[in-house]
This record gives C-alpha cells, structure tokens and sequence, in this order.
C-alpha cells in the first residue's frame, strides 16, 4: 500500500530527464513603492498562456520552459500589470515590481484579472488582503482579520462579537493559527472580543478549509495562515489610528535602501480609562485593557540570501485591582532564512519559538494564591521548492517542534486555605515529514498530491496513570527523562485537482487526512485563557479527520464575478467531550474526566463575489452539519455538536461613492446552536434542579445582525492620508442572546425561570486614521 | 478560588443586558426522585419522595406515598422501617447515627426497588463563621466564611446550608480538600446579593458529607448556579448514588452549626 503511495511522487523526478533544452525564469515580485514581497502575484508566459504560476509566500517564483523569447506577464490584484521581453536561452532571474494601480479607473487589461480561484487545483482555500477587511465595519471599530473571515462560507462564529470560529464543524482547537509560521494558541483578547492580529500589522490570510497542503499539519479543520507586513524598505513612514477603545500606531523604514526594512507596529486598549471615570468604587478599581506589539526586519545579503527577523507579543490584564488579577499573552518569534539555491531550488528555514502563558493573582481573605501556567514551543522547519518545468513544482520539506506545557503551578500562602501544588510538565516532540507535487499533466488538469508523514513522541519524565471506567487510578507508571512513554505514526495523504470546463469554469475534487496531536479542553460555553491544552497521551488518542469534496466553480464577464459550490464530508475519530462534574482545573487526573467517540460533518457552501466596479462585495451561504458519539451520552446514538449551526448566511457590500466617500454594510444569520436545556425540574433539600433529558436536544434563538459603516477620506497626497472611520455594528439593535441560564423565581419558589442575556445592542464608533 | 466565576461575572458587568424569556422546554414524563439522609444527630431522620415535573409547572412537587422505606446499619446489622408521617415524608424509630458506620437505604415501591448506600466519614468541627462584602454601585455583597480546620489526608468533603432567620436558603455549597488537605479553610461561600442583609441571624450547618455524595452535590451546583451555569456547556443529570434508577440522593453525614448575626459592613 505504502509503495503504490510513493508510486506517483516519483513520476515527476522522470521528467527532470527530458528537460535538457529548457531553461529556469526565476525572480522575485515586489510592491514598487514600498519594496515589500508580494504573495500570490500571477506570472504567466504570454506564448504559453496555459502555464502560469504564482509567487510564494515569500514573493518567489519559478518557471522552466523551453528556450525562446517569450513575452512575460506579471499581475497582482490592485496593481498595474507589467510585461517584459525575456530571451530565456538559458537560466534567467528576472525580479519586477509593481506599481499601485489607479484607483476608481478601471484598468482593463485582457488577461490580467485573476482566475486562479479556477485553474488552482486546491479547494476550500479562502484568501484575504488587508484591502478586502479595510471597509468592512466591526465592533468597536476595531479592523479584525478573525472576525471578517466569520464572513466567508464555511466559517462560524463562535459567539456574539467573537474571534473564536469554527470551520465545517469543527471545534476552535482544530484550527492552526500561524503568525509567520507561530503556533498562535491563544487568538483571542478580552474575553474573545479581538484578535491577537493587529489588522496594520497584516499583510496577507488565507484559510484552508481542510483540505490543506501537505506542508501544514497537526489540526483538523483548517489551517489560518497569517502573514505580517514587511516594512517599507525605500521610505520611512508612520502611520496609525486613533479610536474610541483602541489606537495604534506602524512606525516603518529602510534599514538600508532596498536592502533591508524594519516595522512596528503597536496597538493599546483603553477600556479602563472609561472604568476610571465611574463612580464605582469596585469599577474604579478595575483594570481591563490589552496590548500587542508587532515586530519584523528583513535584509538581504544577496540576490540569492535573504533572512526575516519577526516578532509578536501580546498581553492582557484584567482584574479588581487588590482582589483579582489575571494576565495572559502568546509571545512568538520567528528566524527565517531564504536561500535560493539555483534558479528551480528554493529553500526556506525557520527556527520558531512560541509561548502562551497566564497568571492568575488572587487575594481576598487572608489568601494570597497565584496561579501560573504555559506551553512553550521550539520549531525547527525546512522547507524547499523544487522546480521540474512550467507545469510541474515539487514541494518538500521536515518539521520539528518540541511542545513543554507546563499546565500549572499554584503558590499559596502560610494562611491561605490551599495548598501550592505543581502539575507535571509535558514533554512531547511532533515531528513530520511530506513531499507534495503540484503538476499539470494536460493544459486544464491540474493536480497536487502528496503524503505528510507525522510522528508524535510522549516522553518522561512523569507519571502516567491508567484508569478504570470509573475514572479511578488502577496503576502508575513512572518515567525517566528523555524516555519515550508512548508513539503514535500516521500518514497523512492530501490530493486535490482540477479540471477546467472552457475558459471560466472548472471542476474540483479534494481528498485530505489531518492528525491532531494535541487538545484543548474546554467546557465552558465560551473560550477562556484559562482553556488547557493537553497533548495525546497513552490515554487520549490523537483525532484524526478524512476529509473528501467537491466543488465547481463558474466566473462570469471576464472574471468580474465570481461563483463557487462546494460540498464536503469530514469522518473524524477520537473526538474528546467530558464526563459529567469533569474538574478541568488543577486536576492532574484529568485524562479520567474524557470521554472519546466519533464525529461527523458535510456541507454545502455557496459563495459569489464581485470582485469589480463602485459596488464589491459577495454573498455566503452554508448549509451544514456537524455531529458525534460519544459514549454514555443520548443512549449512544449520534448528536449535534456545538458546532452545528445548519444555516449560515452573510452578506458583506461596499459602495465607493466618490473619491472621498465610501460606505459598507454587512448582514450575517445563523440557526442558534445547540445547547442542553432542563425539560423538567425536582426538588432536593428544598432546592430546585432541573431534570435533562437530551444532550444539545435545543436550539439558541437564531442569531441575526446588520453593522454599517462609512469612511471618508479627508485628505490625500502621494504619501499621506488622513480618513475618518464612522461604524454602527448591530444597527436594528438586536439583542442577540448570548447565554440563557435558570433560576428559582425570587418571588415565587414553586416557579422556576429562564433568564436570556445578551452581550451587546446598538454600538457606533468612530475612528480616525492617519498615514504620513 | 473560582477564577472563571469572577471572569464570567466581570464580563457580564460590563455590558450585559438580561430579561426573562419562555422557552419552548417541552414535557417530561415525572420521574421519581428519593432524597434521604441519616446524621450524628438524634434520629428522626427523614426520607422523602416525590416526582419531577415539568419545568414552567407552577405546583408543588408531587409527593409519591405508600413505599416500602428501609434504612439498615450494615455494621450493626439493624434495620429501620420508616412511617409515612406525612404524604411523602417517611421517618426512622429507632436507628441512630453514628460516624464511621455504612447506612443503605431500600425503597420498595410500584413493584421496583431502589437502594443505595453512604458511609457517614469522621465529623469535622465548624469553628465560627465571618464574613466578606464587595460593593458593585448601589449594591452590597454580604458573603459568609465558615472557617474550620481540615484534618490531614485528602478526601474529607464538606456541605454548608444556610439558614437566615429560621429559613432554609435553596442553594447548594459544597467544598472539597482536593487542593487544601490539612489547611485552616476560610473560603467565601458564593450568596447572592439579596441573600444576606446586615443583622439578619445566619445559621450555617456543616456537613461531613462521602465523596458520591459530594459528587452529586458539586454537579448540582455546576446546573443549578446561574454562574456555574454559564460556564457550562453540557449539563447533564447529577450522577446519583441510588440504583435502580430514580433521582435523587442518600447521605449520611456529620452535622456541625455555627451561628452568628451578619453585621453592617
């Protein structure tokens, strides 16, 4: 079985003999003015329109073609195309850059709008630019890549005015949220209203739904791939915000011209000035705000070196100021070093290391407690690029990371009433290595397939314990350091291709296996930082999901509009939920507090963008769903997940009305998601306790919101610019519920009630923006 | 030490909205619940039966009567038939309760059997009680501490009901020494703003409760504190130390009370 795999990856090293009379056109694309790398710009040669290819994350590309003088095309959205001559009689580096397209003119150049969302053979991938989250309004006013990408099909929210998500039913811990290749563990701020992601400091997101390419792996559902600006390497620049709950600010330059850039860019909340102001005495004493800082440098020591230096650090702090503190914050730095060994061979290394920690401080009654916990990654990837001919790309690559979450230590004092207790650290190493060929065996068939193998190590030292089904120690095992307690080895196979119908269709097909090595435990109806990630132990097994799908995809006056359906079905095994009265805190026995069963989910995804014109915009819809089984739990019959929200839909508009006014609006509905309520109630030690009689057997209220905004321009040169940023987010003030809950009726104690909340009603801000 | 109660409750102060609503819950079949109990402290003890109802129901829990209730000392090998004092209300004659001893509970009725049984553990003395108050705008909460010395060795667990002025208060407090074994425990029991006034008289009763019972009464308290409630996402029933499947608990447990009037803070 594992030869017939390997089979079809070694089918492209054969065409490596016949390429003798071909040579390799290789480059980089870069933005003219800023001197930053482009992602995804299409290159395409004029006398082989049908094989084109796009840049790498890191602006690189590639193409090998037979010798002649050909005609090449650059184009990037939002950017005027540039063709140049090109005498390819032997190896050539061609690098361009582009220029800003005119704004509002509508540039028609034959060919140069972008069709890849038809030719590409992936499926389930959904790009964003800065541009494309600049207009749409949000809460607060505050830009936000995680809450626009709610927006797109597929995609659920995972509660009012939150950053968490879901994608195709799964939970928020089989995303992989990368910041320039980072493990982000924890995306959110403030209780989950924002991101860690500082929409100045963003350059380029793309979600894959799934079906992602070998090189990713380690979670089920999705990979969000988030990639920071580089700075501007010809002209220093500042540029910010300034709004009613938050404001930031981008400081940019060249360390030396064309050579080298450096970027910060910082962004501070202010909530708890407003605190300051009540009369409140507990209010008053209340912090609640949030940082985050962003760093990148790049330099290039030679056409062929290039390394990037980045860097992110978060944090939040919210408290009762001699009472209650909490902090929390991921902190990732990435090393990367870019080296293009021949004009077909691109190779990039990163050394990656990423830590979320919180503390918790608390002192009341003669207690002082603190309480500290973190998981710490080192990172070690290679990847590089091969290129075999214009319609043949191997990609290949290794990928260590050493996990250590320390899940927590608890200091008390002499007179406090518990004791210190330290929970064992974690030791475990997730290793992987993939090849995967991206070849065009015909013009209009495109395929990429290939094979990610992944090992997951547990090691001592530590106590390992085995339970019974009633969750109680039946033996101990004790390991020494470095000694490898349990290994799991899965092959991951990932395949996708498409098959284009004329000019302005196509036709994809998508299989993928994803392993997930480690988990976040959860059951609260909403994330927390205090949410402990625990890695696969000789107890729990690592999840794993099939994923199989199919779409067709249709554009329309000349790739004006766009259109897409896609349908999937995901069968996934060792899904975790938790006992009744699971002790999720402090409790080094939690592994006895899981339960583990299969999980199912399929869909249909309708999607149309204009992408176009003084109106852009798309519409989303989602039909879905998503369950498991899980044992004990419904008799073991199948469920409805959290996740199961069966109809999602979202409209998202923007209308450029004059060179200084724009306006925007979005509209989002989705079926409320499942939730266990009391069917009845009895009576112990004269208090009411309600009686349950299915698991998520009911549903929230549907959840439906309309946000506008407007934004005018009330200055603008070549290099500065200075708009307001007007937005209502929740504009018919619907009071969504956010959580029901029940009580006894203080008025009448053979009454019980439900008691809805809902977090946030009609809330308009205001923004201003500067650059200069 | 309940960090996540205090995070959920902050972010509800800070812009939260809340109203009654009607649900559609639907109806349930009434179920049998048995609540019974045997203490250190001079009999009679009371076992009580009932049925659930539906949850908008606005009448008082049917009482279910003429079961067969036996509670026997498995170590003294003694058994004790209850009366039906009142409809279903069933009380002990002649058992007493002593710490250290196993007590099971035999209800016979409509032709099935439920037991279940429950280890009274050693008693655990109520030093006295004090009080905590945080003020919230207008608002003053007045919480108690009951502070008691936890004996050496993990697995003493600890039930508190309240009484203000003469009257039971319905909610449930429970305590475990998992993560305080030996300690001097002065920790702040959650009450509600309205629960207690200043001058009102406070009665705490301390239990010494077995580890299923405290168990049941942990999963009572994450279903039926709205707080608790909020963070969590899947409820289910109270795992119950009965077989034979009714609701409800059997605890034999230890009782220490304390009394103290709540002062103006």
């Amino acid at each position: 079985m594992i030869k017939l795999l390997f089979l079809p990856l070694l089918a492209p090293l054969a065409l490596v003999a016949q390429n003798k009379d071909r040579h390799t056109l290789a480059g980089t694309v870069k933005d003219r003015s800023s001197g930053e790398t482009m992602i995804g710009a299409t290159v395409v040669l004029m006398e082989r329109p049908v094989t084109g290819t796009v840049t790498n994350s890191y602006g690189f590309y590639s193409i090998t073609a037979p010798s002649g003088t050909y005609h090449v095309l650059i184009s990037f959205s939002g950017y005027a195309t540039d063709t140049v001559e090109v005498d390819l009689h032997k190896d050539t580096t061609l690098s361009v850059s582009l220029a800003v397209g005119q704004e509002l003119k509508e540039v028609v150049v034959r060919g140069g709008r972008s069709n890849t969302n038809i030719t590409q053979s992936l499926m389930g991938v959904q790009k964003l630019s800065t541009a494309d989250i600049k207009n749409i309004p949000v809460l607060f006013g505050e830009k936000d890549i995680l809450k626009t990408i709610q927006l797109l099909p597929g995609i659920e929210s995972a509660g009012d005015g939150n950053s968490g998500f879901f994608v195709r039913g799964g939970a928020a811990d089989q995303n992989l949220i990368l910041l320039d290749e980072a493990t982000v563990y924890n995306p959110s701020h403030l209780l989950g209203f924002f991101s860690t992601f500082n929409s100045d400091a963003i350059k380029d997101v793309t979600v894959y739904k799934g079906e992602m390419p070998a090189q990713y792996g380690g979670r089920l559902s999705s990979v969000l791939d988030v990639k920071m600006n580089d700075g501007n390497d010809q002209r220093y620049g500042v540029s910010g915000g300034i709004g009613l709950i938050a404001s930031h600010l981008n400081f940019e330059g060249p360390i030396k011209k064309h050579k080298g850039s450096f970027l910060v860019t910082a962004r501070r909340t202010y909530a708890d000035l407003f605190l300051k102001l009540s009369t409140d005495t507990t209010l008053k004493k209340s912090t609640l705000y949030f940082y985050d800082l962003n760093l990148k440098a790049d330099y290039s020591f030679s056409d062929r070196d290039k390394i990037y230096l980045s860097g992110y650090l978060g944090q939040d702090k919210l408290g009762v100021s001699g009472q209650f503190g909490i902090d929390w914050g991921n902190s990732t730095a990435t090393f990367r070093w870019n080296h293009i060994f021949s004009n077909r061979l691109f190779s990039n290394t990163s050394l990656i290391y990423s830590n979320y920690k919180y503390n918790i401080a608390i002192n009341s009654n003669d207690d002082n407690i603190t309480i500290a916990s973190r998981i710490v990654d080192l990172h070690l990837k290679e990847d590089l690029q091969y290129s075999l001919g214009t319609d043949s790309k191997l990609n290949f690559g290794i990928d260590v990371i050493h996990h250590e979450p320390s899940p927590g230590i608890i200091n008390t004092n002499a007179a406090s009433s518990y004791n210190p207790v330290s929970l064992q650290k974690k030791y475990s190493l997730e290793s992987a290595a993939y090849i995967s060929h991206d070849w065009t065996p015909l013009p209009g068939w495109k395929l990429t397939y290939g094979l990610r193998g992944s090992l997951f190590q547990v090691f001592g030292p530590g106590k390992f314990y085995t339970y019974d089904s009633a969750g109680d120690v039946i033996h101990t095992d004790s390991a020494s350091s470095g000694q490898i307690v349990k290994s799991y080895f899965n092959l991951e196979p990932r395949f996708s291709t498409s098959f284009q119908i004329g000019d302005n269709s196509s036709i994809k097909a998508a299989y993928a296996r994803n392993v997930q090595y480690l988990h976040l435990l959860s059951n609260a109806t909403s994330s927390t930082p205090t949410d402990l990630w625990i890695p696969s132990s000789p107890n729990v097994k690592p999840e794993i999901s099939d994923q199989v799908s199919l779409g067709y995809y249709h554009n329309l006056l000349d790739n004006r509009y766009e259109f897409s359906a896609e349908v999937y079905y995901k069968a996934l095994q060792n899904q975790i939920d938790y006992k009744n009265g699971a002790q999720l805190q402090a409790n080094e026995n939690v592994e006895a507090d899981l339960l583990y069963g299969p999980g199912r989910a399929y869909g249909l995804e309708l999607y149309a963008k204009k992408k176009e014109g003084k109106l852009t915009g798309w519409v989303s819809a989602t039909f879905s769903k998503s369950q498991v089984k899980i044992p004990g739990v419904n008799n073991d019959t199948w469920f409805n997940s959290r996740e199961d929200e069966p109809v999602n839909l979202s409209v998202v508009g923007t209308y450029k009305a004059s060179r200084k006014w724009s306006f925007s609006a979005n509209w989002v509905y989705n079926t409320g998601y499942p939730v266990t309520w009391p069917s009845g109630k009895y009576e112990v030690n004269g208090q009411p306790v309600y009686l349950y009689t299915t698991r998520n057997g009911n549903r929230m209220p549907a959840y439906h919101r309309l946000d506008l905004g407007a934004t005018v321009i009330t200055h603008k040169t070549q290099h500065s610019e200075s708009s307001w940023t007007f937005s209502i987010y929740n504009a018919y003030d619907r009071w969504n519920a956010y959580i029901i809950t029940f009580k006894q009726d203080p008025n009448n104690a053979n009454q019980t009630l439900a008691t809805q909340t809902a977090l946030f009603g009609i809330i308009p801000s205001i923004t201003y923006n500067f650059k200069f | 030490m309940k960090p996540l109660l205090a995070f959920f409750a902050l972010a509800f102060v800070l812009s939260a909205c809340q109203k009654t609503v009607h649900l559609n819950l639907g109806t349930t079949s009434p179920q049998l619940v048995i609540t019974g109990a045997v203490t250190d402290q001079p009999g009679p003890y009371t076992v009580t039966m009932s049925t659930s109802e539906d949850f908008y129901s606005n009448n008082p829990y049917p009482s279910v009567s003429g079961a067969q209730v036996i509670i026997a000392d498995t170590y003294l090998r003694q058994a004790d038939t209850l009366t039906e004092t009142s409809p279903g209300t069933y009380q002990t004659h002649t058992l007493t309760g002593v710490s250290g001893h196993n007590y099971a509970l035999l209800v016979n009725y409509n032709g099935k059997s439920y037991t279940a049984q429950s280890t009274m553990p050693a008693p655990v003395e109520l030093q006295d009680i004090s009080f905590y108050s945080q003020s919230f705008g207008k608002n003053t909460d007045i919480q108690p501490i009951p502070n008691f010395q936890d004996p050496p060795g993990i697995g003493n667990d600890y039930q508190f009901v309240l009484y203000v002025n003469g009257k039971q208060l319905p909610k449930t407090f429970v305590f475990s020494d998992r993560l305080s074994d030996g300690r001097f425990i002065h920790e702040t029991l959650n009450t509600d703003t309205s629960d207690l006034k200043p001058f009102d008289q406070l009665r705490i009763d301390m239990y010494c409760i077995d580890p299923n019972v405290y168990n049941y009464f942990y999963e009572v308290t994450q279903i039926t504190d709205p707080g608790q409630q909020a963070g969590n996402a899947a409820p289910g029933n109270p795992t119950s130390n009965i077989y034979g499947g009714a609701l409800g608990i059997f605890s034999a447990h230890t009782v220490s009370s304390s009394q103290t009037d709540v002062p103006k803070m």
